[in-house]
């Protein structure tokens, strides 16, 4: 069972997703913003998978995105944006420090459990 | 710039907010009709209010949100309903996000880029919110089965700024609501 971190600083938002994760069989782990995110993927073994928003407080998806690239540790971690914002310059931005997607919400839970599946098994 | 330019970017801004508006909320699953007037609160019962500032060099401002708890419990998904008042006032903020994001990626073909805050979130029986300093403030109705979603948007454009076309043609394909993209 793949294990993945859902991090956005809506409840809302974190229940949808890890329910639908939760119902096609992943194992999922919550934050509600960026630093929250990099403590619990310190503290928890095996994340194949980050779906991330990008508008948060404290610490921005993006903010987050570069720290996970900034640690060795989390070499293996996909990460896949999760965010109200189509802005093609944060995108690319996201592109270039490694996010493997990119999902406009709100989001459709089939494709984002598609999206998923086909991260998590690349990592694999 | 004459007041006049401004004035009417705002009034376009703000129809493109209101559609907007009425597509979120009827893929929530809440249909509404816009109403034009000032605010009809404060709520028999209490009322939830997001608020969501916004920055950019052509325009700053923000948008707030207001509703009673019946209409907020009408917005919720799905398998989240009937929860406390902490997640209604997640919802309202939630949506104050995403109606701005829509706003946002609506404006982009125009070279108008926002950058938007966090949202903030009140919830009580008498909340009554203070004037705008805003060059451009207003109200705005959407009207559903449940009561009325009430919208402000406030605005101040920069010196000599003109909205352009809406419609034109984006260097790149947009993406839009629900896309996937992998890279």
């Amino acid at each position: 069972m793949s294990k993945v971190l859902v991090v956005d600083d809506s409840m809302m938002i974190r229940k949808q997703v890890s329910n639908a994760l939760i119902a096609a069989g992943f194992s999922v782990v919550e934050a509600c913003d960026g630093a929250d995110a990099l403590k619990k993927l310190a503290e928890t073994a095996e994340v194949s998978l980050v779906v991330c928003d990008v508008n948060m407080p404290n610490m921005n998806g993006l903010e987050f995105l570069e720290a996970v690239r900034a640690e060795p540790t989390h070499a293996s971690v996909s990460v896949v944006m999760l965010t109200t914002e189509g802005q093609n310059d944060l995108i690319q931005r996201a592109k270039s420090l490694g996010a493997k997607g990119w999902i406009m919400k709100p989001f459709k839970p089939d494709l984002l459990v598609a999206a998923a599946k086909k991260l998590t098994a690349a990592a694999a | 710039m004459t007041k006049d330019a401004h004035a009417e970017a705002f009034d376009r801004v703000l129809g493109v907010l209101t559609e907007c508006g009425a597509k979120l909320f009827s893929e929530n699953g809440l249909e509404t009709a816009f109403s034009d007037g000032e605010s009809e609160g404060p709520f028999a019962g209490g009322s939830i209010v997001a608020v969501l500032g916004y920055a950019g060099t052509a325009m700053k401002g923000s948008l707030v949100l207001q509703t009673s708890w019946e209409v907020a419990k009408a917005l919720q998904p799905a398998g989240l309903d009937g929860q406390a008042e902490d997640a209604l006032r997640d919802l309202m903020g939630e949506l104050s996000n995403q109606l701005l994001g829509r706003l946002k990626n609506r404006l982009l073909p125009a070279g108008v880029v926002l950058n938007l805050a966090t949202p903030t979130t009140a919830c009580g029986t008498e909340v009554r919110l203070g004037g705008s300093a805003s060059g451009h403030t207003r109200w705005t109705g959407l009207i559903s089965d449940h009561g009325p979603i009430l919208v402000r948007f406030d605005a101040t454009f920069a010196p000599g700024f003109t909205l352009g076309d809406l419609d034109a043609a984006p260097e790149e394909a947009p993406m839009t609501e629900g896309d996937l993209m992998f890279f």
